[in-house]
């Protein structure tokens, strides 16, 4: 599919979203002012890269007041977003972007609805605590072997 | 907690397809770097080649650039490829490089720095298949003279130090220099023949260079200068077709690296691997020299009889009559270093004529008195050459003292 019609449903996914959001919560003027300002940032965005962060950041405020009425579409609306930015920056073009993107976003649904299920915040907090260690650690390890294999051994 | 869960998530999907990307971009790297000469001159402009072929993979951009040898000086400017997107590329860069030091340089490789919208990362390029090739630098020679030339008699015999008359024939052995083989006998026999060398009267003169401890700070202008001097004497004694005996020590500590003939490439490689300094094992200024212990022995042994001390039991006495006994008993058994021992060794083996000592005269100079004392004994000429620095005469008694008695300056 062409980026530019796929970042146009990821967009208009979110505003329907959001506009979900508006309907049932009580405090629904933030989204109006919310979306307003995404779809300004949207407008500008391809020329500077500054607002395509911005445009982000946004987004990730839409997001997170959709996840405190439901966590699942909250989640849902972040890869939107997400998908958005890469997609405006040319990050996702071969289908292996596409794999990986694919990848992250079920593994973010996932421990949304593992978190929605879960009776208690303490639990998962730590469990996501331990899996940051553990990923930092892996990168770290990733990267430093990367380092070693064409540093050579001589140093 | 859903949101920054999804942004880290998305962080780190993106760093390991960032890590994938640019070891692929790493492995596709061909690196061929050539020098227009092996061997050159320290100080002297060397030009380097290097050929980058380079398969960039998508959305990310690389930058390849080379890493100087940290004992070379080179153009203010870092050979480098320009920012480098998607695609495949092949980059020819060319630079100068200056030995500043002595020694056998290997080019060390290149950085690859990779990166895309989220990271950044230096990746260096100087495993085996991306460094070298190895650069061999001779030292820069002073040309100055060690001193009077002798004039050598060819003896009537073959020796160690090679002359030019042919001396006698024999056989071919293996590990005989084939230069020597005499073709046209080889020829009549049907076998190979060598040709002896008749050896030379005149002892060939012999430099001794100090090296400085490696672990000390030592004056790096100073021993630069006395390398130079060393390779400008060896140059302008075998071009005058004269034999010349190398050993380096680095203080009372032998390397075991000693040279002698007229073969001036080796001269050069011995110069080029090994004049640098070394890390001392062994110090002497512990020991007590036998002159000073006797010096010392004799001064205690006048101060109990002026004071009238031998009959009493005092506490003086008593540890004078211990420290003469202990100074006694070291004349009687020891006082020789195992340096003592092997440099007389040395200096037995061979006819000398001169004997230059080459060092910085930092730090404890027993070793140097030790060589004075044994050539002395064997009725060397012995001098020692030190690098002219004037503020160190004034600060550096030991240094002053030397030169005050038998040291020349370089």
């Amino acid at each position: 599919m062409n980026s530019r019609i796929l970042c146009l449903v990821s967009g208009l996914g979110f505003v329907s979203i959001l506009t979900g959001a508006m309907i049932v919560d009580p405090a629904w003027y933030w989204y109006p002012v919310i979306g307003s300002l995404f779809l300004i940032c949207w407008h500008i965005s391809p020329n500077r890269l500054v607002f395509r962060f911005l445009q982000l950041m946004c987004g990730l405020v839409g997001s997170i007041a959709v996840w405190a009425l439901s966590p699942i579409p909250g989640v849902l609306s972040v890869c939107l977003v997400y998908v958005i930015f890469l997609l405006q920056n040319t990050v996702i073009e071969s289908a292996e972007d596409g794999y990986w993107f694919l990848l992250f976003a079920v593994l973010s649904v996932s421990i949304a609805i593992l978190i929605d299920l879960s009776p208690h915040t303490l639990i998962p907090a730590l469990l996501v605590l331990v899996g940051a260690g553990c990923l930092l650690l892996y990168i770290r390890i990733a990267e430093y072997r990367l380092v070693r294999e064409f540093r050579g051994d001589n140093q | 907690m859903g949101v920054s869960i999804s942004g880290f998530l998305l962080v780190f999907t993106r760093m390991l397809l960032f890590v994938r990307k640019s070891r692929k971009t790493a492995l596709s790297i061909k690196v061929t770097r050539s020098i227009s000469r092996p061997v050159v001159r320290q100080g002297m402009r060397l030009q380097v080649d290097v050929q980058v072929d380079i398969r960039v993979s998508d959305h990310i951009s690389v930058r390849y650039h080379e890493i100087c040898p940290d004992t070379c000086g080179r153009d203010p400017e870092i050979p480098a490829t320009g920012i480098l997107s998607a695609g495949v590329y092949s980059y020819k860069l060319q630079y100068v490089v200056i030995p500043l030091m002595h020694g056998s340089i290997q080019f060390p490789g290149g950085n690859l720095i990779v990166s895309d919208l989220f990271f950044e990362m230096n990746l260096p390029m100087t495993g085996q298949d991306y460094s070298g090739p190895v650069l061999m630098v001779q030292p820069y020679p002073l040309f100055r003279r060690t001193g009077p030339d002798g004039d050598a008699r060819e003896l009537e015999r073959v020796g160690s130090v090679q002359g030019f008359g042919v001396r006698s024939m024999r056989e071919y052995l293996p590990g005989d220099d084939l230069r020597y083989v005499d073709w046209k006998m080889s020829a009549k026999r049907g076998k190979l023949f060598i040709r002896e060398y008749s050896t030379q009267e005149e002892g060939q003169p012999m430099l001794i260079v100090d090296l400085p401890d490696r672990e000390q700070p030592y004056d790096s202008d100073g021993f630069l200068q006395l390398v130079g001097v060393v390779c400008g004497v060896i140059e302008s004694t075998l071009a005058m077709k004269k034999p010349i005996s190398l050993l380096l020590i680095s203080g009372p500590n032998f390397p075991a690296i000693s040279y002698e003939g007229r073969d001036l490439a080796g001269f050069m490689t011995v110069l080029r691997k090994q004049l640098h300094p070394q890390v001392r094992l062994h110090h002497l200024y512990r020991r007590q020299s036998r002159l000073s212990l006797r010096t010392r022995s004799r001064q205690w042994h006048s101060y109990s009889v002026i004071e009238g001390n031998d009959s009493e039991g005092g506490n003086e006495f008593s540890f004078i009559s211990r420290m003469t006994q202990i100074s006694g008993r070291h004349l009687l058994h020891g006082g020789v270093s195992i340096f003592q021992e092997r440099m007389a060794r040395f200096l037995g083996r061979t006819r000398i004529r001169d004997l230059t000592l080459y060092s910085l005269c930092e730090g404890d100079v027993s070793h140097i008195r030790d060589i004075a004392a044994l050539a002395h004994q064997r009725n060397i000429r012995f001098r020692v050459l030190t690098p002219i620095a004037g503020d160190i005469l004034r600060e550096d008694a030991i240094r002053q003292e030397l030169r005050g008695i038998s040291v020349g300056g370089v």
